[in-house]
């Protein structure tokens, strides 16, 4: 039966605390520069979508190619149309939002860095299938991250 | 010395705390800057101001009843604005994804910290979460481009009937064990070596348990990433029974892999959105910023109310979300 006990516990594996710290950060840093892009945007920084068009469209229930069609871009961006534009609030605001986004992968790469690296981890059984798993579940994420999928 | 020491400390404030002095900043530097709009675009039913209040105000209403109701934001967030807005559903839905994916990443942190996340049983679960969340999504893409309004229609019609659905499920399971009997474990779960402990702070005592049909439990995991890749939900209203009633993992300990798995299913669902234009900082950032606060401030009420009655009003939330959808769906079609 599942019930507690007053026994030791065990240390909590090193690769979950690793992907914990790390999606922490990058999502703190992700939501800061989201954040900075927005003010701009309110403060009247030339932006691809103009707010209030944009606010607008949303509220007439437009489709994202109709809004899209309505920015200096002219229709509706493939992919990562931010990198080009980050001297664009929205751009920037979008840049915070991709970091967030690209967060769990970048945990997922430190926790299967951390399975490779501790010896505490090498110790515990089955270790080169979790090794296996971290690493294919990295990898989807970044392909599917990068618009490979 | 000390000064890392303080950084260190700092960096273990509550996050919530730090986006809500984020957000007052953002209040503070945006009330006196924002401009009519003079280059001749008609003008918006709604103001921007007017609209950062507002969705800022709900997603925080929302923030705070999920807490209390013990829910993702997610599943109270998409149907809610998809049924009483009238803002495109692909958008909405992206935006949910995105809020209840952020709230997992930042959520995760403590769980994995102190060890009740089990991360080797989400190892073995993320993958095929992961997966089928990247089905469901380019399944929503493709149903959004070529189907056009039947798609739109559908899409809230088939989301409606899942509400009710969820609401219905609210009403009747509240079986759920907080330590599970596990008995004996199936030799695939035995072979997987997932067996874990943690230490439980409110009784001061460690708990080890032993995961169970693993293979079921993984069975269900595909299906709750197909549906939270094509709606938009975080799903952890489906997850934690998997991991609790199916799979026997304790209650806190499901909750806590619950998060982390929400936190790489709805990162991997997000991109396809993402890249085909269906986000939008300007309506991301206040549902963020409101839903962060909202959780933040639902902690500190549920100190003192009773989660019996929050429950029943999200329940009656839900139902009528999901009958709004159906009407609304009926009504494209």
């Amino acid at each position: 039966m599942n019930m507690p006990s007053t026994e030791e516990t065990d240390t909590p594996p090193l690769s979950g605390r690793v992907y914990g710290e790390t999606v922490f950060w990058c999502i703190l840093f992700g939501i800061i520069i989201a954040c900075a892009g927005f003010i701009w945007q309110l403060k009247g920084g030339s932006s691809v979508i103009e707010p209030d068009t944009l606010i607008s469209q949303l509220w007439q229930g437009a489709s994202p190619s109709h809004i899209w069609e309505a920015s200096c871009i002219g229709k509706k961006p493939e992919g990562h149309w931010y990198i080009n534009r980050l001297h664009t609030p929205d751009g920037l605001a979008m840049l915070g939002i991709a970091v967030c986004c690209f967060s769990a992968a970048v945990g997922m790469w430190c926790a299967f860095a951390a399975l490779v690296f501790s010896r505490s981890e090498k110790k515990r059984p089955m270790y080169l299938l979790y090794c296996i798993l971290s690493a294919i579940i990295a990898l989807i994420l970044t392909l599917n991250a990068a618009g490979v999928f | 010395m000390r000064c890392f020491a303080g950084f260190f400390r700092f960096s273990s404030l509550k996050t919530s705390s730090v986006l809500i002095l984020l957000s007052a900043v953002l209040l503070f530097t945006s009330i006196h800057t924002l401009h009519p709009q003079e280059n001749g675009i008609p003008p918006t039913v709604v103001s921007p101001m007017l609209f950062f209040f507002a969705l800022c105000i709900i997603c925080m209403l929302i923030g705070i009843f999920a807490v209390l109701g013990g829910v993702g934001g997610g599943v109270i967030f998409t149907p809610l604005m998809m049924g009483f807005t009238s803002i495109d559903s692909y958008i909405i839905r992206t935006t949910g994804l995105f809020i209840a994916m952020a709230g997992a990443l930042i959520a995760a942190r403590p769980y994995l910290r102190k060890g009740i996340a089990n991360i080797r049983l989400l190892m073995l679960t993320a993958l095929p979460n992961v997966l089928f969340s990247i089905i469901g999504a380019f399944l929503a893409v493709y149903i959004h481009s070529s189907m056009g309004e039947t798609g739109e229609a559908l899409i809230r019609g088939i989301l409606g009937v899942f509400v009710i659905g969820i609401s219905i499920l609210f009403i009747c399971t509240r079986k759920r064990t907080e330590y599970p009997e596990t008995g004996t474990v199936d030799a695939f779960s035995k072979c997987l070596c997932l067996d874990m402990s943690y230490r439980e702070d409110s009784v001061g005592e460690k708990v080890s348990y032993r995961v169970k049909r693993t293979l079921p439990g993984i069975l269900c995991i595909c299906l709750i990433g197909l549906t939270s890749g094509l709606f938009g939900l975080g799903a952890g209203w489906a997850i934690v029974p998997v991991f609790n009633l199916v799979m026997l993992v304790p209650l806190k300990a499901a909750a806590a892999c619950s998060t982390v798995m929400i936190s790489l299913g709805g990162t991997a669902a997000v991109w396809p959105y993402i890249l085909n234009g269906g986000m939008f900082p300007i309506l991301v950032v206040p549902c963020l910023i409101g839903m962060t606060a909202g959780a933040h401030i639902g902690s500190k009420i549920m100190m003192k109310s009773k989660p019996s009655f929050i429950r029943y009003i999200i329940i009656i939330v839900l139902l009528c979300a999901g009958i709004r959808l159906c009407t609304k769906a009926f009504s494209m079609g």
